[in-house]
């Protein structure tokens, strides 16, 4: 029950909309964003908005890690150099780097994945016209994703018992990766073809109309949120 | 009306598996299919359903019309419109993660108006008492609880024919009772239902006709009385499996009168800190040589017991003790094998040969030839375990497990999705198991299979020992209480 995901009317759950909107802005300027001037200001504040929202779901003890990491990588980032040493200033500038423009929406996905029912996401994204050709994998792969990670638990067990341990993988590398991904494929697969037949039987498909009983409304915090992002957005690229 | 006429198929590899099948099932009609494994009973709910030819290619001849319209000549989801399908695999049948989505994916599918969804869901959960499985996350579901939502979904469309490959397999025995209810309901209410099944206590009472399917053709059509009437030795000719378990005897005494014990120390474990304790047995005995059935409700800590007792369990302290040789974590790595439910997940090797010789590289040609000749998969050798088939894959893990030479061997759930013959065959060898001294012990639902094999049983319940007794006539009201026969 521990990683039930959260109900969407959960005051801080934004619409998933909303969330795409949030994780391609984020993206966008954590990823192009410079490092010098003013902006980068305006730069950090984009930053920090995914791990403002993990903190307001409840997930404080991440949420304030992901804060002190990011804001700490911007600072190295932008002001740390040592005048004697250019390598110092590399080592530090170049991981630094990779954080910035990474973690933020490495968060962000985290919160997306936290946070949304498949069924509101195909919803969100349906009302954006987005055809089911793109839709339906994209549900399949939030289905799939924990489905993977039991088997592979499973299979993991299954090599323990008999006695395939890290010690054969250090001297059969190749065959223990092998091992561990043979079956794996083998009983994604044949879950895949059921899955499939079973949903057509249940009468997906492409081209009929479909209704569905999620309703997404978009509240006063939805347009909030989105309105000063895009006002952030818009000054950090005309600054 | 379902009207099926000088039927045959063969799948596009050329394997002929149903010739010359005629079959018609009356509007509001319960048949049950069955048969050994093979017989063909899945692939005719296959082509009901639409699924042959749609998905599985393949050939048909002959006729097969429900409702006076020939199948082939419908899409599935013109099909699906008026058939609804349960399948045999609770794991792999569900496109949402959440239950009620679950609920209203057929609906939304065939555009049905959202209130009148919400509506349909709130009332079929209320008659059929499943208002607790409803807005649930899948993954927390177990197998039982999932296959009651594939039903429940049903009941949400109305479907007017209903057709289940193999419900019971994964099912304990309260969820099969509820499977029972939910068929004579719907019988009340008219619908036509086709079920293709291996256990057949339970429908016993239900079922206007049983189809025995052999070979791929319909061997014998029995209707509900001379069926009924069928004596246990009949059904065990005919491969299935009984029809009344409340006469049904204990195995009787084991050959080896081994009394040597096996002590469990503090098997104490829980997942999460917080939560209550998964298992909790200070301490408990079992007889070395015999096989100990394992049984209790879905959550009564079986699969905790058997994880910890192999060691896979990181975190679990416990240890055994035989004969004053402690064997902890590490050690019972070498000591405890289990041979899983699902075997697909536990053969590595690219041969039948080498899946041996991973349990033991010293074994020669000749000693891994005469294993594979007693487990009757010898002509396999050189075949990849994976493309096997779903019996030959079990008696190949089962080779394995023993070639491994351990002293404890766990098997869970061995017996499920087989018919009566392969059933007793497994029950044969998990006794040949123990009379050469293993100590085995059986995670089962299966009351068939533990009057067949076993000698000991252990009766868990929330994670403590309920429990313990010896299989004979003495106790076994004690087992018929549990199965609620």
């Amino acid at each position: 029950m521990n990683n039930k995901i959260k109900n969407q009317s959960h005051i801080f759950n934004l619409d998933p909309r909303v969330k795409l909107g949030v994780m391609i802005i984020v993206s966008l300027i954590s990823l192009t964003g410079g490092v010098t001037g003013n902006e980068i200001f305006l730069r950090l504040l984009v930053m920090l908005i995914p791990s403002l929202l993990i903190l307001l779901i409840g997930k404080h003890l991440l949420g304030w890690l992901c804060i002190i990491v990011t804001i700490s990588a911007w600072y190295g980032e932008a002001f740390v150099t040592f005048n004697q040493s250019q390598l110092a200033t590399l080592l530090i500038f170049v991981p630094s780097g990779v954080i910035t423009r990474f973690l933020p929406s490495l968060v962000m996905g985290y919160y997306l994945f936290k946070t949304t029912q498949v069924e509101e996401l195909i919803e969100g994204l349906e009302s954006l016209k987005i055809p089911r050709k793109i839709t339906i994998p994209l549900a399949v792969m939030f289905r799939f994703l924990p489905t993977i990670q039991s088997e592979s638990a499973s299979i993991k067990d299954a090599m323990k018992m008999r006695g395939i341990s890290l010690r054969f993988a250090f001297k059969k590398p190749l065959q223990y990766f092998e091992y561990r991904v043979v079956p794996l494929l083998n009983s994604i697969v044949k879950i895949g073809n059921e899955l499939t037949i079973a949903s057509i039987t249940r009468g997906l498909n492409l081209t009929h109309k479909r209704t569905s009983i999620v309703m997404l409304k978009m509240r006063w915090i939805d347009w909030l949120f989105i309105s000063l992002l895009l006002i952030l957005c818009v000054t950090y690229y005309i600054v | 009306m379902i009207r099926i006429e000088d039927m045959s198929f063969n799948y596009e590899n050329g394997e002929k598996v149903l010739n010359n099948i005629n079959l018609t099932i009356n509007s509001g009609e319960v048949i049950c299919l069955t048969g050994a494994s093979g017989c063909g009973k899945t692939t005719v709910t296959r082509i009901l359903n639409g699924t042959v030819p749609h998905l599985y290619h393949g050939n048909i001849e002959g006729t097969v019309q429900v409702n006076g319209k020939d199948i082939r000549q419908q899409s599935i989801y013109e099909i699906s419109k008026i058939s609804g399908s349960v399948f045999q695999n609770p794991r792999s049948q569900f496109f949402c993660l959440n239950t009620t989505s679950e609920l209203a994916f057929e609906p939304e599918n065939y555009g049905v108006n959202p209130q009148r969804i919400v509506a349909n869901i709130n009332h079929s959960a209320e008659v059929l008492k499943m208002n607790h499985l409803l807005d649930r996350d899948i993954f927390n579901l177990s197998g039982g609880e999932k296959q009651l939502i594939a039903c429940t979904a049903i009941q949400v469309s109305g479907h007017e024919i209903i057709i289940l490959d193999e419900p019971s397999s994964n099912l304990d025995f309260t969820t099969i009772t509820k499977l029972r209810q939910l068929l004579e309901r719907w019988k009340s209410e008219g619908k036509t239902i086709i079920i293709a099944e291996h256990r057949l206590h339970y429908l016993i009472d239900v079922v206007d006709r049983f189809v025995v399917m052999k070979y791929g053709e319909i061997g014998e059509i029995y209707d509900n009385g001379s069926f009924n009437a069928l004596t246990h030795d009949n059904l065990t000719l005919l491969g299935l499996r009984s029809i009344h378990l409340d006469d049904m005897k204990p195995k009787g005494l084991n050959y080896n009168n081994s009394e040597e014990k096996l002590t469990l120390h503090n098997f104490i474990f829980n997942y999460k800190v917080k939560e209550p304790y998964a298992l909790n047995i200070p301490k408990v005995e079992l007889t070395q040589g015999k096989v100990t059935a394992i049984i209790g409700p879905n959550g009564s800590g079986k699969s905790t017991f058997a994880r910890c007792l192999t060691g896979v369990e990181r975190k679990f302290k416990g240890y055994i003790d035989i004969n004053n040789r402690i064997l902890k974590r590490n050690q019972r790595l070498d000591h405890v094998y289990m041979v899983f439910q699902d075997v697909n997940n536990q053969l590595f090797a690219e041969s039948v040969a080498e899946e041996l010789r991973l349990s033991d590289n010293k074994l020669n040609d000749a000693s891994i030839q005469a294993r594979l000749q007693q487990y009757g998969i010898l002509k396999y050798v050189d075949r990849h375990p994976l493309s096997l088939s779903g019996g030959e894959k079990q008696r190949l893990a089962i080779a394995s497990a023993v070639e491994t030479k351990r002293e404890v061997l766990i098997f869970d759930e061995p017996s499920s999705g087989l018919d009566g013959q392969r059933m007793r065959e497994i029950s044969g060898i998990l006794n040949r198991l123990a009379n050469q001294g293993h100590t085995v012990l059986v995670i089962t639902h299966d009351y068939e299979l533990l009057m067949a094999c076993a000698d000991e049983v252990l009766h868990l319940e929330k994670g403590c020992i309920k429990d313990q007794y010896q299989m004979d006539n003495e106790h076994l009201n004690k087992l018929q209480n549990f199965f609620e026969i």
